[in-house]
């Protein structure tokens, strides 16, 4: 385990590393405008057209607006590249660095993520906050509890997609360079997860199962929240289910990653 | 003391033999075939606390292999080995904190940041005391003289530059045995010159044990009394470098290219022909003789001409074929 008085030295060293593409980022979410404006003019269109759409889709105008809105800003927040980082880092045999010494892979990597989120939201709170405000009519304004446990939940999504690609990462070790297969596992989490669209416009099995995978609690699951279209106690089991997938990925993780080494140390470095 | 304990280490690689695309990674799950690759055969050693060793071999010799063994990155195939009482692939705490391994070609600094960042990180990583970061870090930045330059972001650093401050993040921790491999590489001399002083300093002073492999002959005779010649993953000599080498410090490579074909007797006028490739020759020289050669260069249909210190493979050749070496002891 890392003393806290690491942690947080990774964890400020990483916010120094983001404070230097700061400007990047920023312009960034200034291009968040354009997808934004085009899906409440195609969404306006869409429910223009067919005045039943709102009963057809399961949301109203404005949740369907907020829930495509948030994906993109969520997805900054949650969105990792850790499988395709360790992957090269055991293509390369970049892992000496952590064999040799006393620091844990994982725990640095999280920390790392952790600050990284950290920053995005500092950025993103002024450019969210101006969008909420301006589009104030086109969007869902969430309860303050709603807003509370969607933020939780993100919390937690953060934790939970960072373990599930770190697993997949971790497939180098047996697999070597594994672009095809990870290209095709993040392509299939991307259509369960929810962040193309709402999982409720998928057929009902499918949305049945899907509660009990890990993949709906990245996007799907707190963006309903935000939007008010789940039930206090659909939330509940939601975030115990999300808390038992974070338990399972974490154990899974430990597991992989010491089997992997003892590979490594076999195979070469 | 005896630092460091070697006893027929033995590491095969297993290479996985695969053919590319998804499918047959899928297959790879349930059926691999591999091949091995001897990469280090029934190898035996001691070192003693406060050395400075050599490793010397040509390309693909085992040197590196047998570093990361030593520092616990790789599991032998077979052998033991044990590092201040330690074995390295338990990768034990205590052992992590005493031993450094730093390599040529690999970066461990944050890239975007000032080396200085770096350096607190590892701080607190190997739990350093204050005023021993302090005092370590002051005393090794004058030696490496640095100090301007631990604001700069490590990206913005030359290579000679980055190369040390990955020794000084590698020593901050005062680590008792450290693993050095081919830690000059690509550097110019001045650069070269100013680490061989560091790990100098850092041998007499502190007492630290140094294995070291690099594939320039003036690293190793600089610094190493004693090598440790490996070819083909088996130690081939194990002794005083002066047994070996002495013949080779005083003598330099001249390799020239020449417009037309001269005759073999001309060019041995000169200095030993070592190597002969039609238009393309290179002389072995003594030392003090270099500037009549150049003269008698003069007057030969020279296009280019290049001065150089023995690599350490011929160094290696040599040995070998003059019958020098205790095989296996
Ligand atoms: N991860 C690996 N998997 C399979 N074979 C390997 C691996 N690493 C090294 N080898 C092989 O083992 C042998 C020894 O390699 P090693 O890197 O130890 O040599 P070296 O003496 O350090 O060479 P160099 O001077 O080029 O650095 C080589 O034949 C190399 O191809
Ligand atoms: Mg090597």
């Amino acid at each position: 385990m890392m003393g806290v008085s690491t942690i947080r030295r990774i964890f400020t060293t990483e916010l120094q590393q983001q404070a230097v593409r700061k400007v990047d980022v920023i312009i960034g979410f200034f291009f968040l405008w354009v997808p934004i404006l085009l899906h409440i003019f195609l969404w306006q269109a869409v429910y223009d057209i067919n005045g039943n759409a709102g009963s057809q889709l399961g949301y109203t105008l404005p949740q369907m607006i907020t829930y495509f809105v948030l994906t993109l800003m969520c997805q900054r927040l949650v969105g990792v590249q850790i499988h395709r980082l360790l992957n090269h880092q055991i293509i390369q045999g970049d892992l000496n660095r952590f064999m040799v010494q006393p620091l844990s892979h994982l725990g640095f990597h999280y920390t790392r993520n952790a600050a990284e989120k950290f920053s995005q939201f500092t950025y993103l709170l002024v450019p969210a906050a101006v969008l909420l405000l301006v589009f104030r009519e086109n969007i869902v304004t969430p309860t303050v509890v709603n807003a509370a446990l969607f933020a939780l939940a993100l919390l937690l999504s953060i934790a939970l997609n960072f373990l599930i690609y770190y697993a997949l990462g971790l497939l180098g070790f047996w697999f070597g360079r594994a672009n095809q297969i990870m290209m095709f596992a993040t392509a299939l989490i991307s259509l369960i997860d929810g962040s193309r669209f709402p999982l409720s416009l998928l057929p009902t099995v499918i949305q049945e199962v899907s509660w009990y995978l890990p993949f709906q609690y990245i996007f799907y699951f707190p963006i309903r929240i935000f939007i008010g279209a789940e039930t206090p106690e659909t939330i509940r089991n939601g975030l115990l289910i999300e808390t038992v997938w974070i338990v399972i990925f974490y154990v899974l993780v430990r597991i992989f990653w010491s089997r992997g080494l003892k590979r490594f140390g076999a195979f070469g470095g | 003391m005896t630092a460091i304990d070697v006893r027929n280490l033995t590491k095969h690689y297993k290479v996985p033999i695969k053919q590319p695309g998804l499918l047959a990674s899928v297959k790879s799950l349930f059926s691999q075939e591999y091949e091995e690759k001897h990469a280090v055969e029934q190898m035996s050693f001691q070192i003693e606390a406060g050395e400075i060793v050599g490793l010397l071999g040509s390309n693909g010799a085992g040197k590196t292999t047998m570093m990361k063994m030593l520092s616990g990155i790789l599991h032998p195939t077979s052998g033991t080995c044990s590092v201040l009482g330690y074995t390295p692939w338990e990768r034990k705490q205590e052992f992590q904190k005493s031993i450094a391994m730093i390599m040529g070609q690999k970066n461990s600094l944050w890239w975007d940041l000032p080396a200085a960042d770096s350096f607190l990180l590892n701080k607190e990583i190997y739990d350093i005391p204050d005023k021993d970061y302090h005092e370590t870090l002051n005393h090794m930045v004058e030696i490496l003289d640095v100090k301007r330059l631990l604001t700069t972001p490590v990206r913005n650093l030359s290579l000679g530059e980055r190369m040390k401050m990955e020794i000084i993040a590698g020593f901050l921790h005062q680590p008792k045995v450290v693993f050095l491999d081919e830690p000059t590489i690509g550097l110019d001399l001045t650069s070269q010159y100013a680490i061989r002083d560091f790990i100098r300093t850092m041998n007499s002073q502190r007492k630290v044990t140094i294995i070291l492999t690099s594939h320039y002959m003036a690293d190793i005779q600089e610094l190493c009394k004693r090598v440790i010649i490996v070819n083909k993953g088996t130690k081939l000599y194990d002794g005083q470098l002066s047994h070996v080498a002495e013949d080779f410090s005083d003598v330099k490579l001249i390799s020239i290219d020449l417009e037309r074909d001269v005759e073999d007797a001309v060019l041995a006028s000169i200095g030993e022909v070592v190597g002969r490739d039609v238009l393309k020759v290179t002389l072995q020289v003594p030392r003090n003789e270099i500037p009549q050669a150049i003269a008698k260069l003069g007057s030969l249909p020279v296009v280019d001409v290049n001065i150089s210190e023995i690599p350490i493979d011929r160094v290696i050749e040599r040995t070998l074929a003059e019958g020098k070496v205790r095989v296996n002891q």
